[in-house]
């Protein structure tokens, strides 16, 4: 529902143009770039939000990769085995990818890059991880190769009531990422 | 440079970002659940 309506000629003044801002639907909380083989965003999750949108954009690998996500408490990954999750993939030649994972120390956020020179993107929505329950995830991710598109979508539930504020993304290997990642928090009301 | 993997950390509190090879401990944590994908051009379904 709109907070207001303007009416043809009506002047949009300083405390309007406040108010839409500060109802914004989502607020960028935090922002970085990929540069290594793990990269940690830490102490983007708070009580100011329950539910978290993350952005990742152009993110390249050096070498064929899947990507994963661990949460972090202050700077230290959760690798316990409470990571769950399933994806439906397919290529662009009708070729199905799907992945699965049960009791695993990472979550699997996809792009199935399969080689240097390929570019991807994901968009995860992020649930409850500042609340004592399970933090959920639902992602879409896409990668284009060597004449090939994958694509893809899904999701990872943490199986404990665990708190985070942060995450890291991983290829879990020797292999690098670069990209940009923002992440937004979705205002409540 | 380094041939050991590095890990970069960003704050949301804007504190620098900074970034380090990683410990043993850490290297130790990275290994893929599963095989990396490998049908980059797949055969006909």
């Amino acid at each position: 529902m709109a907070i207001k309506t303007f009416t043809t000629g009506e002047v949009l003044t300083a405390a309007d143009t406040n108010t839409y801002l500060a109802n914004s639907g989502l607020v960028q909380v935090a922002s970085g770039t990929l540069n290594a083989a793990a990269t940690n965003f830490v102490g983007c999750f708070t009580p100011t939000y329950r539910n978290y949108r993350v952005v990742l954009d152009n993110v390249i690998p050096s070498a064929s990769t899947d990507v994963y996500l661990r949460y972090l408490s202050g700077s230290t990954p959760n690798t316990t085995s409470s990571y769950f999750y399933a994806y439906r993939a397919i290529n662009s030649a009708g070729t199905s990818l799907d992945q699965s994972g049960a009791g695993i120390n990472a979550g699997f956020i996809n792009c199935r890059f399969t080689g240097s020179g390929q570019s991807g993107s994901i968009v995860m929505d992020i649930f409850d991880p500042q609340i004592s329950a399970r933090t959920q995830l639902v992602n879409n991710s896409q990668n284009l190769g060597t004449s090939v598109y994958i694509s893809s979508f899904g999701g990872i539930s943490f199986d404990a009531s665990t708190v985070f504020d942060g995450f890291q993304i991983n290829t879990l290997g020797a292999p690098t990422l670069t990209g940009n990642v923002t992440i937004y928090g979705y205002r409540q009301a | 440079m380094s041939n050991k993997p590095q890990i970069t950390t960003h704050y949301a509190d804007g504190s620098p970002s900074e970034t380090r090879d990683m410990t043993p401990e850490e290297i130790a944590l990275q290994q893929a659940p599963m095989e990396p994908l490998t049908n980059e051009t797949p055969t006909a379904g």
